[in-house]
């Protein structure tokens, strides 16, 4: 959380929301954020149902889940998904942050793609293939 | 339900952050990534 925090900035600049969902309650979530003055956004699940939805099932050794995460494109579409071995098994920021820039210059790439396609007749062809 | 898949569109949600303003993954398509960190507690 600290490096995340440490990063935010430059998640910012490459239009990504951090989203962390726990399943800590909502007082848990307030003392916490407040403590490590987070800018990002906290979403208390104590009833684990996107934990279930998106995380992994629990491990053998009943410890809980172990830490995940997802990178969801602008067209919402699951383009990373992660899910840690133990709970240090965690993702650089540089690797997150690389696949935000990967992901934006595809972006870019379509959108480029578009412009120049629009009076054409592939247009039909180019949107079945999104 | 639908599983999360990688290359797929991914489940919906709404929870509450915990000021209480409620918070879609869907209100972010069209306009931001979003990196989503499902952590196991903080303790």
């Amino acid at each position: 959380m600290a490096q995340l925090r440490r990063d935010y900035d430059r998640f910012v600049e490459r239009d990504a929301e951090v989203i962390v969902v726990g399943p800590d309650d909502a007082d848990a979530f307030a003392d916490y954020w407040r403590e490590e003055r987070l800018p990002f956004i906290g979403l208390p699940d104590p009833s684990s149902s996107v934990l279930k939805r998106y995380g992994q099932e629990f491990n053998l050794f009943k410890l809980g889940r172990m830490p995940a995460q997802a990178i969801v494109d602008k067209a919402g579409r699951v383009r990373y998904l992660h899910y840690g071995r133990s709970m240090s098994d965690i993702p650089s920021g540089e690797q997150l942050l690389d696949i935000l820039d990967e992901l934006n210059r595809q972006d870019e790439r379509a959108a480029t793609k578009r412009q120049t396609t629009d009076d054409t007749d592939d247009t039909d062809i180019l949107r079945s293939r999104r | 339900m639908s599983k999360v898949a990688l290359n797929a569109q991914a489940p919906d949600f709404t929870l509450d952050d915990f000021e209480g303003h409620p918070v879609r993954l869907s209100d972010y398509r069209g306009c931001k990534n979003v990196v989503l960190v499902l952590n196991r507690g903080f303790f």
